[in-house]
């Protein structure tokens, strides 16, 4: 396990696309010390910023310290644990393929966005648009599955394609805007316009009902166990990633089926309490 | 010769073979509606000289075990394909599960992208373009509208290498007698996991041989076990057997099946029964060949 310690934090951002577990595994650290990151505008080495000890060989890299300002940790990533002990800066996990992300703290704006695969786990609350796509991008997040213990920003899911996303706690506004497919469950509060434009997808408020936009329509109460296929995968996912608090929604309520967004091409759905 | 409590253990073998197999995970909101559903899905599937499929009830499932928190049972398909197999888990699963109410299908075999049988991935046109899909783990599990809600089915189902053909042939001194050692051997047989006997009740009366003497039959009345010829042909019954049943089981590995023949001998060794034998085909048909001296191990006694 390889512990990267941040010496000093500083309120220019950092870019550091190279602290993915598995490109640095392969490395010994003055190697690793070496790498190219982007302090503002000036070209630097990563250690210039942080201590290195212990050894990534077996694809752990933990990030102690202030990483508030770190941007594009784990971006691209396609195996290994990146563990954060501490906020994490904007971009985490962006585009990653496979390994994991576990955020001890909050993470910033942009959390997932793009990502086609493996699993981000934030112990407290992400930024704005989390799993989403970039602007002019066609497509968000692709795969994976992102957890977060906290609350979520706006746009969260925004033109995600494929995924699971999961926030315990509430979101901001426009939650899955231009959603084309996959699931998003919040387990609190949704903000305001959820679904609005959503092409695909679920959207789930096993809690909450929250005011839809009047291009949904209602179907009456769901009869179906996907929800249930999920509801279980959740509780399996506590014990896996080892989360430390429930996702269970027992009691669950049952839900009740809107289609949308008949703006646009109306084969979503917001399930939420009558 | 063995025997077990004075009965006559024939020193022969079963022949099994293999076939491609597949397990299916049936939920539904009543265990009532389980059992409707299994027995649509696995009806008609006795033998693969008939039908489609060999097919059974593996074991019922509590609410626990399922992918979705509902009561639920393990079926077994057996087909001599994965083609055909597929062709079986499409007709069955979409005429004998979707249409029962409150129904889901979930593939219960580990998948090889390589030798997976596309299933949910068919039957989802009966959505009319109004299925959607859900990725979960991996999985794609299909919903489809139907008129009290959803249909789930799991896109793609695992495909083994399944072993047919585990045969027991009870033999007695009257019918009374030998029915009530092949309702035990039956029960017996089917408490293994990961078996299933295909026939009606477990028990086949109707035990038959290669080939007839009419050229488009595939299989025919096995004459040499048959009371009523005694006379006309060269009998394979004991002298003082009245009637015989066959039990045939079907598993998931040759272990298992290995396993239920063990416990069908014991539960048959009743008295009125004279010998346990089973079926063969001298050695042609099949690799799997189980000896029953083997399976009786140290419980027989040499007479």
């Amino acid at each position: 396990m390889l512990t990267l310690t941040r010496l000093q934090s500083h309120p220019v951002p950092l870019e550091a696309e190279c602290l993915r577990p598995d490109a640095l595994s392969a490395l010994d650290n003055s190697a690793i010390a070496r790498l190219t990151v982007w302090h503002g505008r000036n070209k630097a080495e990563l250690g210039d910023f942080f201590a290195l000890t212990g050894s990534a060989s077996d694809g752990e890299v933990v990030l102690k310290g202030d990483c508030s300002r770190v941007k594009l940790a784990g971006s691209g990533m396609t195996a290994g644990l990146l563990k954060v002990e501490g906020p994490i800066g904007m971009h985490a996990g962006t585009g990653m393929r496979g390994g994991t992300i576990r955020v001890e703290g909050d993470a910033d704006d942009w959390l997932g966005a793009e990502m086609f695969g493996g699993t981000i786990v934030v112990t407290g609350n992400a930024g704005h648009h989390v799993g989403a796509a970039y602007r002019g991008a066609l497509r968000g997040m692709r795969g994976g599955e992102i957890i977060i213990l906290g609350s979520a920003g706006d746009e969260l899911a925004s033109t995600m394609r494929r995924g699971l996303i999961v926030v315990a706690g509430d979101t901001g506004v426009f939650p899955g805007i231009n959603l084309l497919a996959g699931t998003v469950i919040v387990l609190g509060r949704s903000g305001v316009r959820p679904g609005a434009a959503m092409r695909r997808g679920s959207l789930l408020f096993p809690h909450h009902s929250p005011e839809l936009l009047p291009t949904y329509r209602c179907a009456g109460p769901l009869d179906s166990v996907f929800p249930a296929l999920y509801f279980r995968y959740l509780e399996n996912l506590e014990k896996r990633l080892e989360l430390g608090r429930t996702l269970t929604l027992k009691p669950w309520n049952q839900l009740t089926r809107h289609s949308g967004d008949h703006v646009a091409l109306g084969k979503g759905e917001i399930l939420c309490p009558a | 010769m063995l025997t077990i409590r004075g009965i006559e253990i024939e020193d022969t073998f079963a022949e099994a073979f293999p076939l491609a197999c597949a397990r299916v995970v049936l939920t539904a909101e009543h265990p009532r509606l389980v059992q409707s559903a299994a027995a649509a899905a696995t009806g008609n599937a006795s033998s693969v000289i008939g039908c489609d499929a060999e097919a059974g009830v593996d074991r019922l499932m509590g609410p626990e075990e399922t992918p979705d928190g509902r009561p639920g049972a393990s079926l077994l398909f057996f087909g001599y394909s994965r083609p055909a197999l597929e062709q079986s888990l499409i007709s069955r699963i979409g005429q004998g599960i979707l249409p029962c109410p409150t129904t889901a299908a979930y593939n219960g075999l580990t998948v090889d992208p390589a030798k997976c049988l596309q299933v949910g991935s068919r039957i989802r046109f009966f959505g009319d373009g109004w299925q959607s899909s859900k990725l979960l783990e991996n999985r794609r599990f299909w919903r489809i509208p139907v008129m009290d809600g959803e249909f789930v089915v799991e896109e793609t189902f695992g495909a083994g290498k399944g072993v047919a053909g585990g045969n027991l042939i009870l033999q007695g001194t009257s019918r009374e007698v030998t029915l009530q050692a092949a309702e035990r051997a039956a029960d017996a047989m089917a408490s293994v996991p990961g078996v299933i006997l295909p026939f009606a009740h477990g028990i086949v009366r109707a035990g038959s041989k290669v080939g007839s003497r009419y050229p488009k039959l595939k299989a025919s009345t096995n004459e040499t076990f048959c009371p009523s010829l005694r006379g006309q042909v060269k009998s394979e019954l004991h002298p003082k057997a009245a009637v015989a049943y066959e039990l045939v089981v079907d598993g998931l590995d040759l272990e298992s099946v290995r396993q239920s023949m063990r416990l069908g001998i014991g539960a048959a060794a009743i008295p009125g029964i004279v010998r346990i034998g089973a079926g063969n085909y001298g050695g042609k048909l099949g690799p799997f060949l189980i000896h029953l001296k083997d399976l009786v191990g140290t419980a027989a006694e040499p007479c």
